[in-house]
């Protein structure tokens, strides 16, 4: 059923109408089904926006909010752009040279390709932040890299820079053949507890975490190590990312079960079996 | 008020016992500009929730952030606020210039995102008519990020914030007549892409 004075239910709404017009159409409403459907739509529509979900966590907005009040005021996008060309536009042929010279440090491995990876997260986000899995192996610590074999006595760390100028959450875990979860960060030692992402710091340069975690009863097979960095206001718990996983094996790639707002990377590696067989 | 705000209202404040939570915007922004942060801070807690709503539907990647800087800026110009009972509008006007400048970067923005995914909610099977509604709040969401900035602006301060037309009109330095159209204009886009 339609009919032609449905077009001007918006401008009532909107108060758009003179008012002996927005009279006779209110006239017109009682007896017209399909006006008085279409303005009920209207108005469920208007309803949508003047609700408010998923404003969470308040209190941290708050404490983040103040804690920003003491920096110094950040320079425009366009400055920030200007600045990252002029440092390219300088960096370039002085990095240019230094190859040409042979004393450019030549150290394949260090350098880890992102775009290889199933690209997932906050654009911005993604530019401002890093996080690295180190392989702590005896003395010897390295990038973990994908494809690598990982031994039962080996360990990881974590290193991270966050260029945002505010403090993130950043989680931290591996996820075995069996689909069991080990977290490395936040600790996740007694069941009965919930914690939350742990805190980063803003920081321009790498800065380790500082535990080295050597996950305890990994089932030998694939192992997907993920890192997930999110917004303070967005920080997720041990026990909602698990419910995430819940039931999910390692063969896919788990990035993209988290939230589109949340940067996750993944490496996959290969756990090596104990010497019990597992 | 006569005397020096940087010492008198907070005394004032302990002796007669009254709590920040009691106080009207005015007061607080006169303590702030006093140096009182927590004055300020009871201000971001009492406004928080409408500009990151407004900030999040204007901009879903940057929602959080355009209402930090909002309220940043609220601060930066607090020795400069008349206290004229019309903190809202005040506030308002700075949120809403600085999503407006914020569309002016160089760069596009990346796709929408959705809104502060309630992960929980997600994870829970026996709440299917609360992720059904936040489906279509989602849906809605994303209209009205779509929608072209002016119309915006409207329908989100006139539909999101309840204000009046008189109220928008200042904010956005229009007239009134021109206000009401673009919400008109903003609604019936949103039942095209909604409703048909």
């Amino acid at each position: 059923m339609t009919c032609p004075r449905t077009e001007s239910i918006a401008r009532l709404i909107a108060e758009d109408l003179p008012v002996a017009e927005a009279r006779a159409l209110e006239r017109h409403l009682e007896g017209c089904p399909a006006c008085s459907g279409h303005r009920a739509a209207a108005l469920s529509l208007v309803g949508s926006i003047g609700s408010r979900p998923g404003v969470e966590d308040g209190e941290a907005f708050v404490r983040e909010t103040l804690a920003r009040l003491d920096r110094p005021p950040t320079r425009s996008a366009r400055w920030r752009i200007l600045a990252a060309a002029a440092v390219v536009l300088v960096a370039l042929p002085l990095g240019y040279l230094g190859l040409r010279l042979g004393s450019a440090p030549d150290r394949p491995g260090t350098f880890t390709a992102r775009g290889q990876r199933p690209v997932t997260g906050s654009a911005r986000l993604r530019r401002q932040v890093g996080v690295e899995p180190l392989l702590v192996r005896g003395l010897d610590r390295r990038l973990l890299e994908d494809g690598v074999r990982l031994r039962p006595a080996d360990a990881l760390a974590f290193r991270y820079s966050n260029l945002s100028g505010r403090t993130l959450r950043l989680m931290a875990f591996a996820v075995d053949a069996s689909g069991e979860v080990h977290w490395f960060y936040p600790a996740y030692l007694d069941a009965g507890t919930d914690p939350a992402a742990v805190p980063i710091e803003a920081r321009a340069r790498g800065k380790l975490l500082a535990e080295v975690v050597q996950p305890q009863g990994v089932v030998a097979g694939r192992l997907r190590v993920v890192t997930l960095v999110m917004e303070l206001s967005r920080a997720m718990t041990v026990k909602q990312v698990e419910r995430l996983l819940s039931g999910r094996d390692a063969s896919a790639s788990l990035s993209p079960l988290f939230p589109a707002a949340i940067v996750a990377d993944e490496w996959t590696v290969r756990m090596e079996g104990n010497a019990d067989g597992r | 008020m006569s005397h020096d705000p940087k010492v008198i209202p907070i005394q004032r404040a302990r002796v007669r016992g009254r709590g920040l939570c009691e106080r009207s915007d005015d007061e607080l922004m006169e303590l702030a500009a006093g140096g009182v942060r927590d004055a300020f801070g009871e201000l971001v807690g009492r406004y928080q929730e409408r500009v990151r709503a407004f900030c999040r539907r204007w901009d879903p990647e940057r929602g959080d952030d355009l209402a930090q800087e909002a309220f940043l800026q609220l601060w930066a110009a607090r020795k400069r606020y008349q206290p004229r009972g019309q903190l809202p509008l005040y506030l308002f006007t700075i949120v809403r210039n600085r999503c407006r400048n914020a569309r002016r970067g160089w760069f596009r923005r990346p796709p929408l995102e959705p809104l502060s995914p309630d992960v929980s909610a997600l994870a829970s099977s026996d709440q299917l008519d609360a992720v059904l509604e936040r489906e279509r709040a989602l849906r809605v969401d994303r209209q009205v990020a779509q929608l072209p900035p002016k119309l915006r602006e409207a329908v989100l301060l006139r539909f999101g914030e309840e204000m009046s037309y008189a109220e928008i009109a200042s904010i956005v330095g229009a007239p009134e007549a021109t206000v009401r159209s673009r919400v008109f204009n903003g609604l019936r886009r949103l039942q095209e892409e909604l409703l048909t």
